[in-house]
C-alpha cells in the first residue's frame, strides 16, 4: 500500500486538497474524497508502467492535514497545535 | 508541502511544545542553582510594594546585581529565550523583537504602578510602609496590565494592534508560567504532600463530573433553544464547557467542521473569558471567603481559556488572602487558591484529546459515515497539551529531589528555596503579568458587533450564566468543601 499526502484548505465555499501533482476541490469532504479517488486513478494509471510498487497497489492510504497557517488566524495558533489530520483508505479497483 | 504526521510532529514548531521547553528550562535553572549553589537565577527581576520608587524592584538575589541591571538582564534573557521559540516557530523575528519589547515594558510599567503601596498595601501593611491610608487592592498590578492591554487592543490604530499582537501571546506566556507553577506545587508539596495530593485528586474528580454535565447540556441548549446546526452547536458546546478556544478548534477539527466555525466562536470565547476574569474574582472573594479552595477550583471549571483562568485565579488568590488577613486574622500561604484554579483547568485541558477522539469517532462512523475514513488513536496524543507534561515533570522533579536528597523535609524546603523561589515566584508572576497585558491586547470587544455573531453571542451568554457557572460552582464546592489553604508562618 502506498501513502499519498495532501494539504487541505477551505476557501469559504469548498474544500481544496492539493500536493505537488494533484489539486482537487469539493463542497463537502465526501465530494472531495470522491474527486481524490478519481484523480488518483488517472494519475497512478499514467505511472503504472514506470513504478512497480504502484502497479501492484490497489489500496492507497491518503492523509490530509488542514493548512492551519492559511486557514486559521495567527492569534489562534497558540491555543491548539493543529486543526485536523484525516486518513482515508481508497480501493482503486472498486468503483 | 504535505507530509505524514508523526508522534513528534510540532515538537519544535508549536507554542504548546515551546511552553514545555521554556518552562522546563527555567525550572531546571532553579534546580541546578539549588543543588550546586551556582546562582543561575539571581538575575530574575522581583517587584514589590513601594512608596519610594527605588524600592519598586530589585534582583531576586540582591547580592547578584543592582535593580536596574536585574531589570535589563530580565528583559534581555526573556527576549532571547522566547525569541528562540519564535525563530523555530518561523515567526517574523524582527517584528517579534519589537512587539515583545513593547509588551515587556508595558508590563513592567503596570507592575510598578500596581504595586504602589497606596494602591496595593493592606490595612495590616500600612505601618510597614509608613502610610495611613491605602486602597488595599491586592493584585492591582494584574488589573493595571489588563487595562493597559485593553486600551491598546480596543483603541490603538489597527496597524499598531496587528503589529503588537505578534509579541502578545497570552496562551504561550501562561503555559510557560503554568510549568513553573508545577515547580511551585512540588516545592510546597514537600512540606504539605497530603494536601497537594488531595487538591490534585479533588480537581480531577470535579473535572470529570463537570465534563459529563456541561457538554451535553450546552449542546442541547444550542440545538433546541438557539436552533444552531450540529456543526455550530458542537463547537460552541466544547468551547464553553471544556477549554475554550483550544476545545473549539479541537472539536471543529474532530467533526471536520469548516474552519470559519471555530474561528468565530473563538472570538466570542476570548471576549467572554475577559468579562469573567474581571467579574468573577471579585464576586467570589466577596461571597465565598469560607471556601477559598472551592472558589479557586470553580474558576478552572468556568473561565474558558488557560490565560484568563490563571489570571482570575491569581487575582482571587490576592483578594482572598488580603481579606483573610484582615478579617480572619489568618495568613494563608500564597498560591494555593491559584493552584486550585489552575489544577481543575489542567485536568480539563488533558481530556481534550480524548474528547476530540470520541467526537471524531462518532462523527466519522455514525453522523456523517464517510466510507474509507479512519480515526487514528494518535489524535489523543496530538491534541494532548504538552505544557502539562512540563507541569507534572517540574512537580515530580521537585518531589523526587526533596524527598531523596535531604535528611528531612524542612531541610529540603530550605535548600530548594535558593533556586526555586525566584522561578516559581518572581519569574512566574512576571509571566502572569505578561499574560494579563497580552490578554488585553488580543481582546477586541468589537468582535461582538461582527455580523452573524448575535445569536451565537446570546447562546454563549445564556449557557455560561445558566448552565456553566452555577453547575461549576456546585461541583467545585462538592469536591473541595472545607479545604482551606495552609497558613504561612
Amino acid at each position: 500500500m502506498i501513502t499519498i499526502s495532501f494539504d487541505v484548505l477551505h476557501d469559504g465555499q469548498k474544500w481544496i486538497a492539493r500536493n505537488d501533482e494533484i489539486t482537487v476541490s469539493g463542497e463537502t469532504l465526501a465530494e472531495l474524497d470522491g474527486k481524490i479517488k478519481e484523480s488518483l486513478k488517472k494519475t497512478l494509471g499514467k505511472r503504472e508502467s514506470k513504478v512497480s510498487e504502484v502497479t501492484k497497489a490497489t489500496r492507497v492510504k491518503v492523509t490530509m492535514e488542514l493548512d492551519y497557517r492559511r486557514n486559521v488566524p495567527h492569534w489562534i495558533w497558540q491555543y491548539h497545535p493543529y486543526y485536523f489530520y484525516r486518513t482515508i483508505y481508497i480501493d482503486l479497483d472498486k468503483p | 508541502m504535505a507530509e505524514e504526521r508523526r508522534w513528534y510532529t510540532g515538537m519544535f514548531s508549536t507554542e504548546d511544545w515551546w511552553a514545555f521547553w521554556l518552562g522546563t528550562f527555567f525550572v531546571m535553572l532553579g534546580i541546578i542553582t539549588s543543588l550546586s549553589g551556582v546562582d543561575l537565577v539571581g538575575w530574575i527581576i522581583k517587584f514589590g510594594k513601594w512608596v519610594a520608587i527605588e524600592k519598586a524592584f530589585k534582583a531576586s538575589h540582591p547580592d547578584a546585581m543592582s535593580p536596574i541591571a536585574s531589570l535589563i538582564s530580565s528583559y534581555i534573557i526573556l527576549m532571547l529565550t522566547t525569541a528562540v521559540g519564535a525563530y523555530f516557530m518561523k515567526w517574523d523575528i524582527k517584528k517579534y523583537f519589537g512587539a515583545f519589547t513593547i509588551v515587556f515594558w508595558l508590563s513592567v510599567l503596570a507592575y510598578i504602578i500596581g504595586e504602589n503601596a497606596y494602591i496595593a498595601a493592606t490595612a495590616l501593611d500600612r505601618a510597614k510602609y509608613g502610610i495611613d491610608w491605602s486602597l488595599s487592592l491586592g493584585g492591582a498590578f494584574y488589573i493595571m496590565a489588563l487595562i493597559i492591554g485593553l486600551i491598546i487592543g480596543n483603541f490603538a490604530p489597527k496597524g499598531f494592534r496587528e503589529f503588537i499582537k505578534l509579541g502578545a501571546r497570552p496562551e504561550w506566556f501562561i503555559k510557560v508560567a503554568i510549568v513553573m507553577l508545577g515547580a511551585k506545587l512540588g516545592y510546597l508539596a514537600i512540606k504539605s504532600f497530603g494536601y497537594a495530593i488531595h487538591l490534585l485528586t479533588a480537581g480531577a474528580s470535579a473535572t470529570i463530573a463537570a465534563y459529563l454535565l456541561f457538554w451535553p447540556l450546552a449542546f442541547l441548549a444550542g440545538r433546541k433553544l438557539f436552533r444552531l446546526s450540529r456543526e455550530w452547536a458542537a463547537c460552541l458546546a466544547s468551547g464553553i464547557s471544556i477549554c475554550g478556544v483550544s476545545a473549539a478548534i479541537a472539536t471543529a477539527g474532530a467533526i471536520r467542521a469548516r474552519p470559519i466555525v471555530p474561528v468565530m466562536i473563538s472570538a466570542l470565547i476570548v471576549v467572554f473569558a475577559v468579562i469573567e476574569l474581571i467579574v468573577l474574582p471579585g464576586v467570589l472573594a466577596a461571597f465565598w471567603l469560607n471556601e477559598p479552595i472551592a472558589a479557586g477550583a470553580s474558576l478552572g471549571l468556568t473561565v474558558k481559556t488557560d490565560g484568563a483562568d490563571a489570571a482570575a485565579g491569581a487575582i482571587l488568590d490576592e483578594l482572598m488572602r488580603s481579606r483573610a488577613a484582615l478579617e480572619l486574622g489568618q495568613n494563608w500561604e500564597e498560591g494555593w487558591i491559584l493552584m486550585s484554579a489552575v489544577n481543575t483547568k489542567i485536568w480539563i485541558d488533558m481530556f481534550i484529546g480524548v474528547w476530540a477522539f470520541v467526537l471524531a469517532t462518532i462523527w466519522v462512523y455514525r453522523v456523517e459515515r464517510r466510507p474509507g475514513e479512519k480515526v487514528q488513536k494518535m489524535e489523543i496524543w496530538w491534541r494532548f497539551p504538552k505544557f502539562v507534561l512540563g507541569y507534572f515533570l517540574a512537580m515530580g522533579l521537585l518531589l523526587l529531589i526533596g524527598f531523596n536528597l535531604y535528611p528531612d523535609t524542612a531541610t529540603a524546603y530550605k535548600a530548594l528555596t535558593l533556586g526555586i523561589k525566584p522561578v516559581e515566584g518572581s519569574l512566574r508572576k512576571f509571566f502572569f503579568v505578561l499574560t494579563f497585558t497580552s490578554i488585553g491586547i488580543v481582546t477586541d470587544f468589537r468582535a461582538l458587533r461582527q455580523e452573524g455573531l448575535g445569536r451565537l453571542a446570546l447562546a454563549y451568554a445564556f449557557v455560561l450564566a445558566v448552565i456553566i457557572i452555577p453547575i461549576g460552582w456546585l461541583i467545585a464546592w462538592l469536591f473541595h468543601m472545607g479545604m482551606m489553604p495552609p497558613t504561612a508562618p
